[in-house]
């Protein structure tokens, strides 16, 4: 089949790899319908992840058809079209018992440690853990951000702990900010505010999601962000950037006793982190890879209400042949690119 | 010439730096493992002793409650001369995945 293949730093090429099989009896095949770029994918294409090699295919992000299923499978069956949580996870560790799917002891995540969705076909493990099932009325085109982006921004909201009436500022315009950013307003928040420096992505914002924006080019972030809470400070800062300057400002700038979520993807250390604000205000600093086990049933409900919709996020949508390009186009951000979408 | 003269110092000195690092490395390296591992298997003491996979049995090993219901904690070492290091590490880690799920997912 063919397949998206890392091939050395920030080289990709669609090659010929081996059809998946099911090779325990929990795993189910699925032929990918449409597979997407994520930001935590570009760490990989840089070549700064010392485990993937030469030939892995990338991707983790993808909603599909069941093509086969191994005998212990008792959630899927042939035919069936699934949104796929992009961290795998067993369903019986500790972790796992605690909802904590992206921390489990036996698991792993695709296109990183097991071979990636942008292909034709993808093998899924434990797949009645994190598999499901997508209801007719939700499209290919909003079914697949469930599968990271949308369980990642909700995960932000809802594990800081955003309730009615709080003032939430989120950093960064991207699928995952734009996408947590709406987690925040349907969980009752009273204002909430996306801070980017490219207006296309604010404009999403704004038409899309129904956020405040700033621009931080143009803007004083934290004055904008004091005078648009009272002279407080936001409740809640999520930082959906993935850059240290963003989590730095969210720590700062957050409300004394507020709550500050770390979505973006951070490998090693971080210097000057802002340790004395987190002490003397009182602030409760998380983090966590995705646990889209948790979230996508819901997450599925709410898209086929309507109340989290996607579509506007996939920008550029390419045949898998073009995927070199539609991730150059996704890193340079080049033709207000937020996202790609291959067609395998 | 000036410019091959530094290339060469730099090599030169390079060379000595891997050397010297080689030599701390040789140092500091155990020869075999014999300390003792631990890890959380999320499953009854029953059920760990009675289900002990094979790669453990060559290994001593002993076996408690965990606190809190997080299962069984379980503490093995090297028999005899040891492995090599990162070894004993490997085995929990892949008994673990065999004694909670039964496989080792790859």
């Amino acid at each position: 089949m063919r397949a998206l293949q890392w091939q050395g730093p920030n080289q990709l090429a669609v090659g010929e790899v081996p059809d998946p099989r099911i090779r325990t009896r929990g795993d189910i095949v699925v032929r990918v319908r449409q597979s997407v770029t994520c930001g935590s994918d570009l760490h990989v294409l840089g070549g700064s992840n010392p485990y993937v090699e030469k030939g892995d295919v990338l991707g983790h992000e993808f909603v599909g058809e069941v093509v086969e299923h191994g005998p212990d499978v008792q959630r899927h069956r042939k035919g069936d079209r699934v949104v796929v949580a992009s961290f795998i996870a067993c369903g019986r560790c500790w972790f796992c018992s605690q909802r904590e799917y992206s921390l489990c002891d036996n698991g792993g995540c695709f296109g990183f440690s097991h071979a990636g969705s942008h292909a034709e076909y993808v093998r899924v493990p434990f797949a009645d853990v994190g598999a499901f099932t997508v209801p007719d009325e939700i499209t290919d085109e909003r079914a697949l951000f469930a599968s990271d982006s949308a369980a990642t921004g909700w995960m932000g909201a809802d594990m800081a702990g955003v309730k009615v009436g709080d003032v939430v500022a989120v950093w960064g315009a991207g699928a995952v900010g734009q996408l947590a950013a709406r987690a925040a307003i349907l969980l009752g928040a009273d204002r909430v505010m996306v801070i980017d420096r490219h207006e296309n992505r604010l404009h999403q914002a704004e038409k899309h999601i129904g956020a405040e924006t700033i621009n931080c080019d143009r803007t004083d972030v934290g004055a904008e962000l004091l005078d648009r809470s009272g002279g407080r400070g936001p409740d809640v800062c999520l930082e959906a950037a993935g850059e240290l300057t963003a989590v730095r400002e969210a720590v700062q700038l957050c409300r004394k006793g507020g709550s500050v979520f770390v979505l973006g993807l951070f490998a090693g250390a971080m210097d000057k982190f802002p340790l004395g604000s987190v002490t003397s205000n009182g602030l409760t600093v998380r983090s966590a890879r995705m646990h889209g086990q948790r979230y996508i049933p819901m997450l599925l409900q709410r898209m086929a209400k309507g109340e989290l919709t996607t579509e506007h996020l996939a920008t550029h949508v390419l045949p898998l042949t073009q995927a070199p390009e539609g991730y150059r186009l996704f890193r340079t951000r080049e033709d207000g690119c937020v996202r790609s979408v291959f067609l395998p | 010439m000036t410019r091959i003269l530094a290339a060469a110092v730099v090599v030169a000195g390079g060379l000595v730096v891997a050397r010297r690092l080689a030599r701390r490395r040789r140092a500091v390296a155990p020869a075999a493992d014999r300390r003792w591992h631990s890890l959380t298997v999320y499953r009854t003491l029953d059920e760990v002793s009675a289900n002990l996979p094979d790669r453990l049995r060559t290994l001593e090993v002993q076996l408690r409650s965990a606190p809190g219901g997080r299962g069984t904690e379980l503490r093995v070492r090297a028999a005899g001369a040891g492995l090599p290091a990162g070894e004993v590490e490997r085995i929990l880690r892949l008994s673990r995945s065999l004694l909670e799920v039964g496989e080792v997912l790859r």
